[in-house]
């Protein structure tokens, strides 16, 4: 699993590459905290390069939704694919913060 | 004597003191030798007097033991060989003979044939180990031919040396004791006829078999009160066999009333559903289940809506009229008999399981499945019988392939221990929460335990039980554990220290496993994520605190299932106990626990979970594979 974080107009775009599971969502976790405290809450996580996530990257994922919207910004996911989808409605995920077919999209929604 | 002798030489010569010195010494030496003759005679004499004492005490002492043994009892001494050697006069009495005709002839003569030799046998366990035996019962033949009985406490007697010399026994007439006693036992036995007739009853309204459909499992238990309590239970086919009728029911009072009052309900329930399930009805079934086998996946997400299928009105129909019809006619027709019965109907198709029912005030049948109690089958009216009219309810469940509906009377509940405590419901519900092999298995260790609570007490009420089973699909996984990989079947093993590095590792078993048995993209996902939440779930919570021990996948197909076995040896978890997360809930509250459970619940279609601590942790979830509407929507 790899993480890279860009700024892009008014979010920071975080790159995630492999896998987020429970060996992998403490790392996610502690990166997106990072971001925040460094007053990044506006938050976009790339999720294209990702196939796979269990409960435990949802996890991370709640972690930080919970961090930027209490810090005044928000995380919104974009391009995920078929099986993270699933995995994100199942757990009722699409209820509770916002999907975006891509980056772009989901940068855009922050202007 | 000396004394006079002295006198006698004094005179004839005169003082002692002028005797010569050697008549002096000679008179001296008689002297010494009379007062040592004196001493002697008095010892003698004391000696007789002792004698003399002591055969006086003897003989009184004689004469007492005699005397005592002519108040006592009958008594008589006999020899080794059992010829009578002494007997009071008690003993004459008791045998109508005098003392000279008795003594020296052999007991035998004084008892009949039933207990020559059981004395015998009482004389030489005697004899053998040197110990009394109290209570030996036998006759006495009197000479007018009339036989008493006796109660004898015999021992042995020994000589001075300790040498066993014969038997001494002291009887006690019991003669009226045992003819009251046989006078008890007839009017109990008059009693224990009409109890009889009773059980009688109620065994023959018992059915014989229980109908056996394909994939279902039926047991009946049924251990009757001493006093017959009016419990049946009783399966039958309905509907040209494609229904089956299931009843458990307990009836108010006791004894041959409650008996023939259980037969009247018992056949009024098998009339009126019989008719009411009659050829219309049977149509609309059928049609209703040739439609149902297509969506049969959808059913239990149709009932949970509340969408019900279009059968299931008329058979919710025919089951509460069977119901009412079978209140109503109790209810005018027997009314001032005031019997009433609590009655659970259940009316079962085996083809999907569904349960369409009505609960009479009946303790509420346990359905369980998955090591869990799934739900309870609550009251959906009153007692059936106690007034006409009442208003009962119609309730539908659908029980899933491995589930077991159990059903009982409180006898079961309410059985007591030695010391008064109740089996109880809680007791009874661990039992139920149990994995079973079989339904019959799982009434047997009810049973068991009911036996060993009410141990020596009494029972009060009747033990009633039936339980229903749809056999499951895990018990082809459980037949396959048995067998080696070859047809269509497949096995396939992977076995990892539990540790989060390991996670990737084992779902890509999980995933090529799937690839190698050609499972579709969906179901290969579902399974990829169920184990990750699973093994998740042992290396964070299962060997928490502990030594990370092994993991071990098991993944197995056939035509129709893939099964995939998770075993640790961590601690024991239920994942059937998580709580459900609340999927509902706003970002702020959104708790995440219980999430990856709810997946793996979500994913599969049947998940069962067993713990034992020889064995480990199992944690067993299947998909079906020949039912496209079998996947849950993703």
């Amino acid at each position: 699993m790899r993480l890279t974080a860009e700024q892009q107009g008014e979010a920071t775009v975080v790159s995630i590459a492999g896998s987020v599971d429970a060996l992998t969502a403490g790392e996610v976790m502690s990166y997106f905290e990072k971001l925040v405290s460094e007053g990044a809450t506006r938050l976009v996580a790339d999720l294209h390069a990702v196939d796979y996530v269990s409960s435990a990257g949802l996890r991370s994922f709640l972690g930080t939704l919970k961090a930027a919207r209490q810090a005044g910004g928000d995380l919104r996911l974009a391009g995920a694919q078929e099986n993270v989808q699933k995995v994100l409605a199942m757990a009722g995920f699409t209820s509770i913060l916002k999907t975006y077919p891509d980056s772009e999209a989901a940068v855009a929604s922050f202007a | 004597m000396h004394r006079l002798l002295q006198q006698q030489l004094e005179s004839s010569v005169g003082s002692a003191a002028s005797l010569p010195p050697a008549w002096q010494r000679f008179l001296d030496t008689v002297d010494a030798a009379y007062s040592h003759a004196d001493e002697e005679h008095a010892r003698f004499e004391r000696e007789l007097d002792e004698l003399r004492q002591t055969e006086r005490m003897l003989h009184y002492s004689e004469e007492k033991t005699l005397a005592l043994l002519e108040e006592i009892d009958a008594y008589f001494e006999a020899d080794l060989t059992g010829h009578l050697t002494y007997v009071n006069s008690r003993f004459c009495e008791a045998v109508q003979y005098s003392r000279e005709e008795v003594v020296g002839r052999h007991y035998r003569h004084y008892t009949d044939r039933r207990f020559i030799r059981k004395i015998f046998e009482a004389f030489n366990t005697i004899y053998r180990t040197g110990e009394p035996q109290e209570g030996v019962i036998f006759s006495l033949l009197r000479r007018n031919g009339d036989t008493g009985y006796t109660e004898a406490n015999v021992s042995l007697m020994r000589d001075l040396d300790g040498k066993p010399i014969g038997f001494r026994g002291i009887l006690r007439d019991v003669t009226e004791n045992l003819r009251m006693e046989a006078e008890l036992r007839k009017a109990k036995d008059a009693a224990e006829g009409e109890l009889e007739i009773g059980r009688q009853i109620q065994a023959g309204f018992l059915p014989e078999h229980l109908p056996q459909p394909q994939g279902w499992e039926i047991n009946g238990h049924f251990r009757p009160a001493r006093e017959v309590a009016g419990d049946f239970y009783d399966a039958f086919l309905l509907a040209r066999g494609s229904m089956m009728g299931i009843v458990i029911a307990d009836v108010c009072g006791k004894g041959v009333g409650a008996a023939l009052f259980m037969a009247l309900v018992r056949s009024l329930v098998r009339a009126y559903a019989n008719h009411n399930f009659s050829q219309n009805t049977i149509e609309v079934i059928a049609r209703g289940q040739a439609r149902a086998a297509t969506t049969l996946a959808h059913r239990s997400a149709l009932v949970a809506q509340g969408v019900i299928p279009a059968t299931s009105s008329v058979l919710k129909d025919a089951v509460l009229r069977t119901v009412t019809e079978t209140n109503d006619y109790i209810a005018t027709n027997h009314g001032k008999a005031n019997m009433f019965a609590t009655l659970f109907l259940g009316v079962l198709d085996p083809a999907s399981g569904l349960l369409t029912y009505v609960n009479g005030g009946h303790d509420a049948p346990v359905i369980s499945g998955g090591g869990i109690n799934k739900v309870r089958l609550d009251p959906t009216g009153p007692a059936v019988g106690m007034l006409p009219d009442m208003e009962f309810k119609v309730h539908q469940v659908y029980l899933e392939p491995g589930d077991t509906l159990v059903m009982y009377t409180d006898g079961v509940v309410d059985a007591r221990n030695p010391r008064g405590g109740f089996f109880g419901e809680p007791h009874l519900l661990s039992l139920l929460a149990r994995p079973t092999e079989s339904a019959g298995a799982l009434l047997q260790a009810i049973d068991d335990d009911l036996r060993a609570h009410i141990a020596d007490a009494s029972q009060f009420d009747d033990i009633t039980m039936l339980a229903i089973r749809r056999t499951a699909e895990f018990e082809w996984e459980q037949q396959e554990r048995a067998k080696d990989t070859h047809g269509d079947r497949l096995k396939l093993e992977i076995s990892r220290e539990a540790t989060l590095e390991n996670l990737p590792v084992l779902r890509e078993f999980v995933e090529d496993a799937c690839l190698q048995a050609g499972i579709s993209e969906d179901t290969t996902f579902a399974f990829k994520l169920a184990v990750d939440e699973v093994c998740t779930n042992i290396v964070t919570h299962g060997y928490a605190g502990l030594t990370p021990g092994p993991i071990e996948v098991t993944f197995r197909k056939n035509a129709q299932h893939v099964a995939v076995t998770i075993t640790d040896r961590g601690h024991p978890f239920d994942p059937d106990q998580a709580a459900r997360p609340d999927l509902e809930a706003s970002w702020e509250v959104r708790q995440i626990g219980g999430l990856g459970l709810y997946f793996v619940h979500e994913l599969m279609d049947n998940v069962r979970y067993w713990s034992d601590s020889a064995r480990g942790n199992h944690l067993t979830m299947i998909k079906r594979l020949d039912e496209p509407g079998s996947s849950p929507e993703l």
